[in-house]
């Protein structure tokens, strides 16, 4: 794998930013690409240094661009910058401008997160579905006005409403990810997984029967474990084989 | 403008590097590309830390890849690593697999300062069908000839390092050989030259301003520059517009 430490301008957020871009070297075109979004309190450096996520990527063949996301939630935010926008129109096409070897094709074009960023990943594929194939989401915050309301120590409620507007108006809007899995379309394939001690377990147990009532092919899986990244690790890792099976490109 | 600090696995000298590249944004490529070489203590980055390259290169559509050479005088080492071979074959070919850059000669540029502007010019003259133009600042083909370093010094080191015991005359004689070929060959690439007149190396500068300037007919469209300055960070930023217009030029 190479590995690219890109500083480079938005548009969309209208300032400079960091990525860190993994390419696989075996590959001359078209390589399938995976969009891995950090959590809160993280950047774009985090999957980088708490997992092997290069070695993981590097036996698939996978591209993997990893963006950072502040505390934005990968949303366009009621008062603050268009993180949402920033991530499915502006990022993929700059990324493909910027290495030619990644593949255009929605079906090799991927996102995963943890915790936030499983909130991000999931909204790729039920938001901009056109762009997105499969997602994963780990320990994802699947419920917005959940986490805006209900779990107090991930933020004020001062800042929720920076990130989604009143709480009153989440259930049912753009960024309500039970009603965006209803309007989907198309619809992405979808990897959940969360342990069952994190406080977050309630919400993917909600999710995972949301998605199977609406008839999604969802991946369900859990086990013991909490909020940390040594579940992250290997979850990413199980993952990538499911979204590119077998040797991979 | 996107800057780019890239690692992998080099074959050629078996082991992970660095590379630094900036991009033009905003454009489709490929993009014409300037192969920009450090000096002897310098690394990766230091172009880009020092001198305005990026802001004026993103201006002219120009593409800048800066390589790591460590002390190698962009040399196969004789006791070492292959970095000639990493930096005139290698990346080319895995960057430009890699990034939208050119791979049309008259859409690469290879310059240099100090040990990288005799880089440059090595670069030039072995790989003349890859490079339009090049740019050498504060060099001459050699940087030793009136600057031999003292026995048990860091550059003697480096020297012998690099060209084993005998030192590198032969490897000049050997260049000398190329710069005339390439001279008659009929696509010789242009150079641009420049040297500051308080520079260390300004007598290597003269000499390699006596031997490209001497052909019949300016084959490399020779133009050499002495102005007052040093062997510093001032002199070389001072020379990047003027030498991107010549680079350029069609």
């Amino acid at each position: 794998m190479a590995h690219l430490t890109v500083n480079f301008f938005s548009d969309t957020l209208g300032m400079a930013r960091e990525m860190e871009v993994l390419l696989p070297e075996g590959v001359k075109a078209g390589a399938k690409t995976l969009f891995l979004l950090h959590g809160m309190s993280d950047d774009q450096s985090a999957w980088m240094r708490q997992t092997s996520i290069e070695r993981y990527a590097a036996a698939k063949n996978l591209a993997v661009v990893m963006p950072f996301g502040g505390l934005g939630w990968y949303t366009d935010m009621h008062r603050g910058l268009d993180w949402f926008s920033f991530l499915t129109k502006e990022l993929p096409g700059l990324c493909r401008r910027m290495f030619p070897l990644l593949s255009l094709r929605r079906e090799d074009t991927f996102a995963a997160g943890l915790s936030m960023g499983g909130y991000g990943a999931l909204k790729c594929g039920l938001r901009a579905g056109d762009v997105f194939s499969r997602v994963a989401a780990l320990s994802g915050g699947l419920d917005a006005y959940d986490c805006a309301t209900n779990i107090g120590h991930l933020g004020s409620p001062a800042y929720w409403e920076d990130v989604f507007g009143p709480a009153e108006g989440i259930a049912g809007s753009f960024n309500d990810l039970f009603r965006a899995a209803e309007e989907a379309a198309p619809r992405p394939d979808v990897f959940l997984w969360c342990g069952t001690e994190d406080f977050l377990y309630e919400q993917n147990v909600r999710m995972r029967d949301h998605l199977r009532a609406l008839g999604y092919p969802a991946v369900y899986s859990e086990g013991p474990g909490d909020h940390s990244w040594v579940h992250w690790d290997r979850e990413i890792r199980r993952a990538i084989e499911w979204l590119v099976p077998g040797e991979g490109a | 403008m996107a800057l780019i600090r890239l690692r992998a696995f080099s074959e050629a000298l078996g082991m992970a590097f660095q590379a630094a590249v900036a991009l033009p944004e905003g454009r489709k490529g490929p993009h014409p590309v300037l192969w920009l070489l450090h000096g002897a203590g310098e690394d990766y980055m230091s172009w880009f830390r020092n001198t305005g390259i990026e802001r004026l290169a993103v201006r002219r559509g120009l593409a800048v890849v800066c390589p790591d050479a460590q002390l190698s005088m962009y040399e196969d080492m004789r006791h070492g690593q292959r970095f000639f071979t990493h930096i005139a074959d290698e990346l080319p070919e895995l960057l430009g697999r890699m990034l939208p850059l050119s791979g049309a000669r008259e859409d690469n540029f290879v310059a240099g300062l100090s040990m990288g502007g005799t880089g440059a010019l090595k670069l030039a003259i072995r790989r003349p069908e890859k490079y339009a133009a090049v740019g050498c600042l504060s060099a001459g083909y050699n940087n030793y000839r009136f600057h031999e370093p003292q026995p048990g010094t860091m550059r003697e080191r480096r020297y012998r390092l690099v060209y084993g015991p005998e030192g590198p005359d032969r490897a000049d004689e050997a260049l000398l050989k190329e710069v005339e070929r390439v001279a008659e060959s009929g696509a010789a690439p242009r150079i641009y030259h420049a040297c500051g007149s308080e520079d260390m190396l300004l007598r290597n500068a003269r000499i390699a301003k006596e031997l490209f300037g001497s052909f019949e007919g300016n084959p490399f469209s020779y133009t050499y520059r002495e102005r007052p300055g040093r062997h510093n960070w001032d002199f070389w930023s001072d020379c990047v517009p003027e030498m991107l217009e010549f680079l350029l030029q069609k």
